[in-house]
């Protein structure tokens, strides 16, 4: 357990630098200036027309010669040796932060992240900024929300281009079609026309001409719905089919209005067939909608309001019951009408949106006379629209909510309430951080203040309710007492932390760290910077190390101590050893499908550039000198061309480079002389070749090249 | 050429050559293809643009695996090209080796016609649509000249005349019937009528250890491809490969064979970015052939969490 909230920078060892101000790459060079966790004691630089500087130079050459500093950091980092994971974790601060700042950043795969998980935790629980990992999901959903109106407007585009197209053939149809007739025509024997090609056309023609341009919506409905229907139509007896309808739309046409208003939306036909039974049934059964369009479209007045768009019916069926209801059921509503559009501003602000009535229940409560305005409420309290029924202020920014439906309810002038709820939320501002008792607090606050204004039993609690209505904005603004409330934003965040700090926080670091069994080898036998613990906190020797190492590199650890010279971690370890060796910054290559990745300085800086392979390779004679040996290396030398394949295509689409190293495997030897020839012994007889490997498409690489030159 | 719209007959013979099981006929492509699924590759060069492999044409190479399904479903045999031919070709004389020399001599009459009659049509083509252009020039320059100079008209008429007279002295020379047929090299150097017709059941194609998963995918009615590409064994689509991408990169694994998971996390990621799902599959040695599908696939995606 750790106090972190006393310094909030406790991860670091170092202190970082505040001034001058230093750019990203600055901090980062300087964070990560050494490579290896080594001290190094070069002699100072000679200045030959200087002859202090010789003096200097021979002062550091004496005191280090005779009192050699230690290039080892003092003290050794400890990591424990977990067989679980096959890993080394380390688990106290100042390790991890020393390995991971001096080129050693372990197996986790999570590309360039720091270990800043305490960091991220501190920061979510005060709220302070967003974590690194809060903004990558943000950047990521909002990559994904363009992706999918990209998508979305490719699909309109497509849907646009098909009904083009849909409509083309359509024509094109109907042209041939008009064609194809003239050609059919004599099969047709039973029409009543005499001749043959020319009156054809002219029926044609003639079923055409009873399809106006669809100008109205009678028109369309009246159009053919398919081919069929209009061969049936042209060629049936004129005056059967094509008249009524003729004379209905004449007749409709007179009686439909173009659709202006939504009641004439409303009564349009849907179909056909509502068409012809509305004009058959007309002078049997007179419409009634037809009849109280006139009285209706006075009632409905055009939407330009809120109000007025609530009043609106939602279909036809409510159209009929308006009217014959109006006068005893619903007159409320009508009633209240004027006063309701004069309290409901338009919508400007947020307030004023939220200010907005949900349904006409509210309108018509609302519309209410002020006396029997607490009755209201305690309907409301009751009633399931949105409007009361919010949920209980848990949020501990309900106060400022509160604060300002309070001054919308004073600004409209319901409530003659002044604007002494200042001091709420100045208290509230302080208790911020402990959810649940806060929100106690707050209510039992905002109650106090109603109280003390209202004085009804039943009103705190529906303040309460309506307080919490919008949170988004208003979240980030907190007053401070005697301040006027300000919903610009003039926030003082520095009032809640300040409180915050006063209170410990205690986040227990569940962050550790793990090296791969290759680094902790090469950190512990190569570098003598780390000091491995087994299970009863007693160091491992790097002997111990290197055989525990190696019989757990397989998957089921080996117990037989007689270990042959090609397994696993002595092969990776070999190749680790010499990037390491070489400057290199080597990483595990889980997530790319490759053993390791070569870093030029590490992940911090740039991505990697070369993806390693390890292929085990045979050319001692001893591997082929009898049958079994040779179908032994047979089965560890075999891959296949579309593994490596495979292997390649995810390399080069990650844009590194990919090795292959072949590590020669020398013939075994008997523990005994292994023991004998040590660790560097064993070491040492191993060889190591690299080759590098590329897709060359002589097309493409063309192109490049010539992008390349441009550029 | 002549047998070229010929129903095709089963069992087709495939020839096998260096190796490879190679198609030589069209028809035969697209007959395998529309009825049993199989692709193949071609590998032809085009002889009209051969600096390219993008585009391939005629032969046809199957993967060992096509060919074995082909000749288990009795659908075709394999004929061993050298040894046909040698049986075959030091075998043949009199009447039979005048009639094979009679075919190949009218392959090569038919291909100088055809080549003859493609050449003639394009020359008089491009002289028509010379002459045209010409003759509307001049008609053009003697509108303007008109006006100022009548001698220039004369003359731009005379050339105009010259002009369309001369391809036509041309044309007219240009048909000399040659009776030399063009040199022929036949893909096969027998007739297919002259193949055995009743072949004697061969040896299996030697196919690689993945075939029982092809044979799974190929009975679930998947095209398969060779997955060489995307690092894999099988490209396996749902339809024909020219209508629809792959839908999954296939590689076989034996029931027992240890793999690294490395080679799960390559072949998973490769199989997302690619938008395939990665599919391994292996025959289990316990299940009994007879009992139904002995072959168990599974679908590695790669989750991004």
């Amino acid at each position: 357990m750790t106090d972190v909230t006393q310094k909030p920078q406790s991860g670091e060892d170092k202190p970082r630098p505040s001034e001058p101000r230093l750019t990203r790459s600055q901090q980062l060079n300087k964070l990560y200036a050494l490579p290896a966790p080594l001290r190094t004691f070069p002699l100072p630089t000679l200045v030959p027309h200087n002859p202090l500087s010789l003096f200097h130079v021979l002062y550091v050459w004496l005191s280090q010669t005779i009192k050699p500093p230690s290039s080892h950091i003092e003290p050794l980092y400890d990591g424990h040796w977990s067989p679980e994971t096959r890993s080394v974790h380390i688990t106290d601060g100042r390790s991890v932060r020393g390995l991971w700042e001096q080129g050693f950043y372990g197996k986790g795969s999570l590309s360039r992240s720091e270990p800043n998980w305490m960091k991220g935790q501190i920061a979510r629980a005060n709220k302070l900024r967003a974590t690194s990992e809060e903004l990558t999901r943000q950047r990521r959903e909002e990559r994904q929300q363009a992706k999918w109106e990209r998508a979305r407007k490719e699909r309109e585009a497509i849907d646009q281009k098909l009904l083009e197209e849909a409509k083309a053939v359509l024509e094109e149809t109907v042209a041939n079609d008009d064609s194809t007739w003239t050609e059919e025509k004599p099969l047709n024997e039973s029409d009543t026309i005499s001749t043959i090609s020319e009156p054809d056309r002219n029926t044609w023609r003639r079923s055409l001409k009873f399809f106006p341009s669809p100008v109205g919506p009678i028109e369309l409905l009246s159009l053919p719905n398919s081919l069929s229907d209009l061969e049936h139509w042209a060629y049936d007896d004129e005056p059967v089919s094509p008249t009524p309808i003729e004379e209905g739309t004449r007749h409709r046409s007179r009686s439909m209005p173009s659709p202006v208003g939504p009641i004439e939306l409303l009564s349009l036909p849907n179909s056909s067939s509502d068409l012809k039974q509305w004009v058959y049934d007309e002078p049997s059964n007179p419409n009634p909608i037809k009849e109280d369009m006139g009285p209706r479209k006075q009632q409905f007045l055009p939407p330009v309001g809120p109000t007025e768009l609530l009043l609106l019916p939602n279909s036809s069926s409510d159209l009929e019951h308006g009217p014959y209801n109006d006068v005893a059921a619903s007159p409320a509503i009508h009633l209240k009408e004027t006063p309701v559009s004069q309290q409901c501003a338009a919508p400007t602000g947020p307030l004023e949106i939220l200010a907005l009535p949900n349904s006409l229940e509210d309108l018509s409560l609302r519309g209410k006379p002020l006396e029997s305005r607490d009755h209201a409420e305690a309907e409301l309290d009751k009633s399931t629209n949105g409007y009361s029924h919010i949920p209980n202020g848990i949020e501990p920014d309900t106060a400022p909510g509160a604060e300002i439906n309070d001054k919308w309810t004073n600004d409209s002038g319901v409530n003659g309430r002044t604007g002494s709820e200042t001091s709420v939320n100045g208290t509230t501002a302080d208790i911020r951080d402990e959810a649940s008792s806060n929100s106690v607090q707050s209510e039992e606050i905002v109650s106090n203040g109603f109280a003390s204004t209202n004085g009804a039993p039943e009103t705190p609690k529906i303040k309460r309710q309506k307080s919490v209505r919008f949170s988004p904005t208003v979240e980030q603004n907190t007053f401070i007492e005697g301040e006027p409330p300000n919903l610009e934003g003039g926030s003082s965040s520095t009032a809640a932390s300040i409180e915050l700090q006063e209170k410990p926080l205690v986040i227990q670091d569940q962050e550790h760290f793990q090296l791969m069994m290759e680094e902790a080898f090469f950190l512990s036998y190569g570098l003598g910077a780390l000091k491995v613990l087994d299970s009863t906190n007693s160091p491992i020797s790097n002997e111990d190390l290197f055989y525990m190492f190696r019989r757990y590199s397989h998957f089921t650890p080996v117990s037989n101590p007689i270990l042959s010279p090609d397994d696993p971690f002595v092969l990776n370890y070999v190749v680790y050893h010499h990037y390491r060796s070489l400057g290199w910054c080597v990483r595990g290559g889980a997530k790319f499908s490759c053993d390791f990745l070569l870093y030029n300085r590490g992940p911090v800086f740039s991505h990697a550039e070369f993806a390693i392979i390890i292929i085990p390779s045979y050319t001692d004679p001893y591997w082929s000198s009898d049958v079994f040996m040779q179908n032994y290396v047979k089965g560890r030398e075999k891959k296949s061309w579309s593994w490596m394949h495979c292997i390649n295509r995810v390399i080069s689409q990650v844009k590194k480079k990919l090795v292959l190293v072949y590590v020669d495997v020398p013939p075994p030897v008997d523990t005994d002389a292994e023991r004998k020839l040590g660790i560097d012994g064993v070491l040492g007889r191993y060889k190591v070749r690299e080759f590098v490997m590329r897709r060359w498409l002589s097309n493409r690489e063309r192109g490049s090249n010539e992008e390349k030159e441009k550029a | 050429m002549s047998e070229s719209f010929a129903p095709i007959s089963e069992p087709i013979p495939i020839p096998k050559i260096a190796g490879r099981y190679l198609l030589f006929d069209v028809n035969v492509v697209t007959y395998l293809r529309s009825t049993y699924h199989i692709c193949g590759v071609l590998i032809g060069s085009i002889p009209q643009i051969p600096q390219q492999n993008v585009f391939l044409g005629l032969p046809l190479e199957l993967m060992p695996e096509e060919a074995k399904l082909l000749v288990e479903k009795e659908v075709a045999y394999i004929v061993d090209d050298v040894a046909w031919h040698k049986e075959r070709f030091n075998t043949l004389e009199g009447s039979d080796k005048k009639k094979y020399l009679e075919s190949l001599r009218s392959k090569g009459l038919e291909a100088r016609r055809i080549a003859e009659g493609v050449s003639r049509k394009k020359s008089e083509n491009a002289l028509a649509k010379q002459a045209a252009q010409r003759r509307r020039k001049a008609v053009e320059a003697s509108a303007e000249d008109h006006n100022t100079n009548e001698d220039t008209t004369d003359g731009a008429a005379s050339e105009s005349l010259f002009n369309d007279v001369r391809p036509a002295s041309r044309a007219s020379s240009a048909p000399s019937t040659s009776d030399t047929p063009f040199p022929v090299t036949p893909t096969t150097s027998y007739s297919p009528s002259s193949l055995p017709e009743n072949p004697t059941p061969q040896a299996d194609p030697p196919v690689p250890s993945s075939y029982p998963l092809f044979k799974h995918l190929h009975s679930r009615n998947y095209f398969v491809m060779p997955g060489l590409r995307f690092g894999c064994d099988y490209n396996v689509y749902p339809g024909d490969p020219l209508r629809f991408h792959s839908h999954f990169s296939a590689t076989s694994y034996d029931w027992d064979e240890e793999f690294s998971m490395i080679d799960l996390i390559g072949g998973g990621r490769l199989g997302t970015r690619v938008k395939k799902a990665f599919l391994i599959g292996g025959k289990d040695p316990c299940v009994e052939p007879d009992k139904g599908d002995s072959v168990r696939t599974f679908c590695i995606e790669w989750g991004g969490m």
